[in-house]
């Protein structure tokens, strides 16, 4: 579904745009709670209630860089006053220094849970060999290890990943429609 | 800068692009790490249960609707769990025609080869050679050598990559070779001892392999650069000054007229053959490479620069009204396989410029 049309249909409460906001939002909405409370205390419950806020409401989504914006902002908000109630109710763990993430901070993980919920989509148009070679790329071994690792020659390897690389960045291109221009104009 | 929310979706599609070259440089890109542990942190939670979960719920609440509202979940669902769970894209459908008003697209992978046999083989993403010359091989990430017949004679062999076209091609020793439009380049099937030297018009980008003994040569009209393993971009369109980029390793140039240079990494030299001088200077090689990933990438580059690598990928022509245009100087970054318009409605909305777009035609006016 493109984005205009999901947009379209999440406004329109239409039940195939929501399960596609689960799909794509839930799992990384999930992960970046967990990173901002540093464990699993209840994210789940944080994010479902955060999606039927959504439902409840009439708000009405210009685009999905609102959409995400909004997401993430308010399981943020959830995040900090759950991990406060706890921190209030649990004063033990007081001397457990749990710092709050600041906004800034908050924004850069969930713009990383963002990308990884993009690469994971973007894995899926692979063969599994290019799967099992991207992640250990990305995971920071170098052509000879990954070789060794999947016993395959070092040429294997390089081949595949050209490919990979090849259809992850059509990919890119097909289903964003990103320009991507930084603009500005020196004097 | 303060981050706002509202830049989540922009930030995050830098860092994948980021994410995406480190894939393809060895040990030079942004490999990020620890790649599984954070997909693995996302894939232990189940969005189709969630989304069972809150669909109960929200039916709960609008109890009324239960009965119209049961089809329509039941399709819709069935639809898009088969789109996830097979991973296959969905099309989206054409609403609306395009109109196309002008006929300029952005380049692709295209080249035409030349065997020393002289049989002639257009390239194109896909197209396997076979036959006699299953020692070639011809597939989506470009052109390679698959068995270099040793005892063949020392023949060269032609790659040209035309106006809107890019190839990749790799060398009997392994050197890695990216090549941009308006290209020429002439390699051995085999190398020889000591020695292996090719011939280029045009620009293209080494990752050459290291060979114990042996230089690597690219020879130019106008001089030689010398290599012993290394990664660099070499320039030398006939209407521009020679110049070459030197990401890692180290490479030495010799002009045809004897002046010679050596570069680090980081650093590029333009030679002028009327002045005979060589300038070298420190560089963001990133500013000159990017074509190799798919971007363009201009920093204070004048609109004269600017124009003509558009032009070579866009394979357009484009026509300055005022001289003095030439040198306005403009930044961006601009993905290659995306459309030119966008790119310079952008640039007219920052500069005094416009951009009249003809069938092939740019002409660059005063606005």
């Amino acid at each position: 579904m493109d984005d205009e049309k999901f947009i379209a249909g999440l406004n329109g409460k239409n039940e195939a745009a929501w399960q596609q906001l689960y799909m794509e939002y839930y799992a990384p909405l999930c992960a970046y709670a967990e990173r901002l409370a540093k464990g699993n205390w209840g994210v789940e419950d944080i994010v479902q209630d955060c999606m039927l806020e959504l439902w409840n409401s009439s708000f009405q989504f210009p685009n999905v860089k609102a959409l995400t914006a909004w997401l993430y902002q308010v399981v943020y908000n959830r995040t900090l006053n759950a991990m406060r109630d706890r921190a209030n109710s649990h004063r033990l763990l007081e001397g457990y220094a749990r710092e709050m993430y600041s906004e800034d901070e908050a924004v850069d993980f969930a713009a990383e849970e963002t990308a990884v919920a993009r690469l994971r989509k973007a894995l899926r148009e692979l063969t599994r060999q290019q799967q099992e070679i991207i992640r250990l790329t990305l995971d920071g071994m170098k052509v000879k290890e990954v070789a060794e690792a999947l016993g395959v020659s070092d040429n294997t390897v390089k081949m595949q990943k050209k490919r990979a690389y090849t259809t992850l960045r059509d990919r890119l291109r097909k289903s964003w429609n990103v320009l991507l221009v930084f603009f500005f104009k020196k004097r | 800068m303060m981050k706002t929310w509202k830049d989540i979706q922009d930030l995050s599609a830098r860092l994948f692009l980021q994410w995406l070259r480190g894939l393809d440089e060895e040990g030079g890109g942004e490999v990020p790490g620890e790649m599984s542990e954070r997909i693995a942190r996302q894939e232990k939670y189940d969005a189709w249960q969630a989304y069972r979960k809150g669909l109960r719920y929200r039916r709960r609440r609008y109890a009324g609707w239960w009965a119209a509202a049961a089809a329509v979940v039941c399709v819709a669902a069935t639809g898009a769990w088969w789109f996830w769970s097979r991973g296959e894209a969905v099309e989206p459908q054409q609403v609306l025609p395009v109109v196309q008003q002008h006929a300029i697209e952005p380049g692709s992978r295209k080249a035409v080869l030349t065997l020393a046999d002289g049989s002639v083989w257009a390239l194109r993403d896909s197209s396997m050679m076979v036959g006699e010359h299953e020692d070639w091989q011809v597939d989506s990430v470009g052109l390679q050598v698959v068995a270099p017949d040793t005892a063949a004679p020392l023949a060269y062999n032609m790659l040209e990559v035309p106006r809107g076209g890019e190839f990749f091609l790799a060398l009997p020793d392994g050197t890695q070779v990216w090549l941009n439009s308006e290209t020429v380049l002439r390699f051995p099937s085999r190398f020889a001892e000591g020695v292996r030297e090719v011939q280029l018009e045009g620009e293209a980008y080494f990752d050459v392999a290291h060979e114990e003994g042996s230089v690597f040569r690219v020879k130019m009209a106008e001089g030689v650069i010398t290599v012993l393993g290394t990664e660099f971009c070499a320039t030398a369109y006939p209407e521009e000054h020679l110049a070459a980029t030197l990401v890692e390793g180290s490479i030495a140039f010799r002009a045809q007229d004897g002046v010679s240079a050596e570069l680090h990494p980081n650093q590029r030299l333009e030679y002028d053959n009327q002045a005979g001088k060589i300038e070298v200077q420190e560089v963001d090689p990133w500013l000159y490479t990017s074509w190799k990933e798919d971007v363009f990438c201009f920093e204070d580059r004048s609109l004269e620069d600017i124009m003509a690598v558009l032009s070579r990928w866009y394979n357009v022509q484009v026509v300055f009204e005022e001289d003095g245009l030439r040198n306005l100087r403009l930044s961006g970054t601009l993905d290659k396989y995306s459309e030119i318009e966008p790119f310079l409605r952008l640039f007219e909305a920052g500069a005094d410029v416009k951009f009249d777009i003809r069938q092939r035609q740019i002409v660059v006016k005063k606005r």
